[in-house]
């Protein structure tokens, strides 16, 4: 694949995706820190893994075993040595939802923050499981994600649900 | 709260998110990193390989210098050492993680890269340390041989004590590295190697 092409596809998928990546990256890593380390390794990863994308595979189904494979093996506070920079790489913001009330955004906020702490507790698999199924990942995807059959999703799936329910007593009452 | 409920606020608050990427700043550190990472692992393949072949050259030089047979064998089982890494790097080579494979696939290929790591490291003493100190020894074991018809008394006493003491420095250099080899099993390779085996367990389990 030529380097021009490799930088378009980069660029492009850092523009679709970068949110699925960011969630990886929260699951993995809580420190601000070790989530920037974690996201330019998992950006790192994507760089490289370009040449050998064929399109066979979903853009997401690949993007998603790249960012998993990669916070797999990353390990917590073992920063590489990045370059400093004068400029900040990346920067995450919350953006204002005008036709939510504050108190709604803070209430939200704070589920959002206590099922990232629930994930982060989660076995590596279950909480893989949780993440793509909340982004709504269908079971084949998640299948060929993970290289488990479907019906082990399903069966995983259920189970870790629960397990998070129980992390999220009072949050959860439907499973 | 319902798990649907739960789903749609993890998706409403996703999308609200800002995530504000220099790009270009970031494509060079990108490209930098891939740069420094190929370089490491570059040099991490060659950096033994090309000690060995230059020791191996070295004894070669000593032999051919001072016609002294031994110095052939020394240079030959560098050589050998050389070679053993050379095969040893291309065929893992092959086999090296790849992080677009699903992760059950991942898993298992790193759980393979890392067993050969720690067999290669457990058997050093076979394929690294034992092949040159037989070479010392034998080169030594001529040098003292030679030197009983050349000098005698206490002349003698001391060369073959210095001669045993260059021979006993190299097994101490040698069970050094075997030890930090056993080390680096211990304290590296065991972890990651569980790690790797409990998360084929729990891909595995049903």
């Amino acid at each position: 694949m030529l380097a021009d092409k490799q930088e378009k596809l980069f660029k492009q998928w850092l523009g679709e995706h970068k949110g699925l990546m960011f969630k990886v990256v929260r699951a993995y890593a809580a420190s601000p820190n070790d989530q920037d380390d974690l996201f330019q390794e998992i950006l790192l990863q994507l760089w490289r893994s370009i040449p050998g994308f064929d399109g066979e595979a979903k853009e997401t189904t690949w993007i998603y075993r790249v960012a998993l494979n990669t916070a797999m093996v990353w390990k917590r506070g073992k920063l590489r040595r990045r370059k400093k920079h004068h400029r900040t790489i990346i920067n995450f913001d919350e953006l204002p939802d005008t036709q939510q009330s504050p108190g709604q955004l803070t209430s939200e906020q704070r589920i959002i923050d206590r099922l990232y702490a629930a994930i982060q507790v989660l076995p590596k698999i279950d909480s893989t499981l949780v993440l793509m199924n909340l982004d709504g990942l269908s079971y084949d995807e998640m299948s060929e994600v993970l290289g488990i059959s479907k019906s082990n999703v399903g069966v995983r799936l259920n189970r870790a649900k629960k397990q998070l329910a129980q992390l999220l007593k009072g949050l959860i009452d439907d499973i | 709260m319902t798990f649907d409920e739960l789903q749609k606020t993890w998706q409403s608050r996703q999308t609200s998110l800002k995530l504000t990427i220099d790009s270009d700043l970031l494509l060079r550190e990108v490209k930098r990193n891939k740069n420094r990472f190929e370089a490491l692992i570059l040099l991490r393949d060659v950096r033994e390989v090309v000690i060995s072949i230059a020791v191996a050259i070295l004894f070669l030089h000593l032999g051919l210098k001072n016609n002294l047979w031994p110095f052939f064998l020394l240079a030959l089982l560098f050589l050998y050492i050389a070679v053993f890494m050379i095969v040893d790097r291309i065929s893992q080579r092959r086999k090296r993680p790849v992080f677009t494979e699903s992760l059950m696939g991942w898993v298992k290929s790193s759980l393979a890269q890392v067993e050969h790591q720690i067999w290669l490291l457990k058997n050093v003493f076979w394929w690294a340390l034992l092949p040159p100190n037989i070479g010392f020894a034998i080169f030594y074991g001529y040098l003292a041989w030679g030197t009983t018809y050349e000098v005698t008394g206490t002349v003698l006493v001391i060369v073959l004590l210095t001669i045993l003491g260059c021979f006993a420095f190299c097994i101490l250099v040698s069970a050094g590295i075997y030890y930090l080899n056993r080390y680096a099993v211990r304290k590296e390779l065991n972890p990651r190697k569980a790690e790797l085996e409990q998360l084929l367990n729990s891909l595995g389990q049903n």
